[in-house]
């Protein structure tokens, strides 16, 4: 039974559930893709779900040095359940910049997307959520940076730069 | 009549009390036109976003879009903005919106983003649907826009596959 509230809505819908936000501030080389298989750069976090109708939705930014491959549109927001038995590729608002064309440049990956309860097959308990990249079948070696979360040893004026990540779970 | 919670918060203020998404799955990869002019009347509306049911006339409207472009046009092009349209009128506005072409070349992936939140004035304290665009429009030119293509795919870099752009409207009641 929900509670209705005097201003017409009520506690059943278009409320948050839940959070939870991670970060990671480790200078780490990245890898290319091997054929047909993804790169799992940032395991983000995992969120234990409460609903089995609620959406999640998730930010993220990822610092990285050193453009590499571009335009590349290979990266991805990943949801897995079930020890890796579920999974979900989410390519809609998962892109990064190189910014200005020159090597020893800041590379920025945004991520605003959201994962509705079909996408994780009506999922509660754990999913994971990963900052990934692969690409089509036959090419590899691709990667959107060669450093993830740079520093001073990228640019000496500089400090230890870290990745964030924020999930919401709301029910629509 | 609000609920009083423990921790000194109530059930009618600081909380969210709609969340609407959506994301560009029904246009896939598009070419996208220029203003045909200056002023409103030659904007372009590129992606009629999603419709949210505005609750509460005192509620604020935070939007956010992850729009995905390829091949830059006009840089730096300080045009683009989103617009809410309510029922008797609609509002417009260039401020947190921005788009980076990224690298200075011709076949590189462009990001546009916004994050603004409309206030119960922008939208004269209506309730109801509420409609979010993403836009441009050139004060002075003609054949103005921040990219050529919407949401590129493997027909922009072979390696990648089909990106899509997002909108999340977050509807919340301040303190």
């Amino acid at each position: 039974m929900a509670i209705y509230y005097g201003d017409g809505t009520n506690s059943n819908i278009g409320r948050v559930l839940g959070q939870k936000t991670s970060s990671y501030y480790v200078r780490t080389s990245m890898n290319g893709n091997p054929n047909n298989q993804d790169v799992d750069l940032w395991n983000m976090l995992t969120y234990n779900k409460l609903s089995s109708t609620s959406t999640i939705i998730v930010s993220a930014h990822i610092t990285m040095h050193h453009d590499y491959s571009y335009p590349y549109y290979g990266t991805f927001c990943k949801a897995t359940w079930n020890s890796g038995a579920g999974v979900y590729r989410n390519r809609s608002g998962c892109n990064y910049s190189i910014g200005k064309y020159a090597d020893s440049n800041q590379v920025i990956w945004k991520i605003l997307t959201f994962f509705t309860a079909a996408n994780l097959s009506n999922q509660t308990g754990n999913i994971t959520f990963y900052a990934s990249y692969t690409a089509t079948s036959g090419q590899t070696g691709n990667k959107p940076a060669l450093q993830w979360n740079p520093n001073a040893t990228d640019d000496g004026r500089g400090f230890q730069k870290g990745s964030t990540c924020n999930v919401f779970e709301v029910e629509p | 009549m609000a609920i009083y919670y423990g921790d000194g918060s109530n059930s009618n203020s600081g909380r969210v009390i709609k969340v609407s998404y959506a994301d560009s799955s029904a246009y896939g990869r598009t070419s996208i036109s220029g203003t045909g002019g200056s002023g409103e009347s030659n904007q372009i509306i590129l992606w009629t976003a999603l419709t949210h049911n505005k609750l509460s006339a005192t509620s604020h409207l935070r939007c956010q879009m992850h729009i995905a472009g390829h091949s830059k046009h006009s840089y730096p092009f300080y045009g683009t903005g989103v617009r809410a349209d309510y029922s008797g009128g609609h509002y417009t506005t260039f401020q947190g919106s921005s788009y980076s072409i990224g690298a200075y070349i011709s076949s590189g992936s462009v990001l546009w983003l916004i994050d603004y939140t409309f206030t119960p004035t922008n939208l004269a304290n209506s309730t109801g649907n509420i409609t979010f665009k993403a836009l441009y429009r050139s004060a002075s030119g003609s054949n103005d826009k921040p990219f050529n293509i919407w949401n590129p795919s493997s027909a922009d870099d072979n390696r990648g596959f089909q990106k899509q752009s997002v909108c999340i409207v977050t509807e919340f009641v301040p303190n």
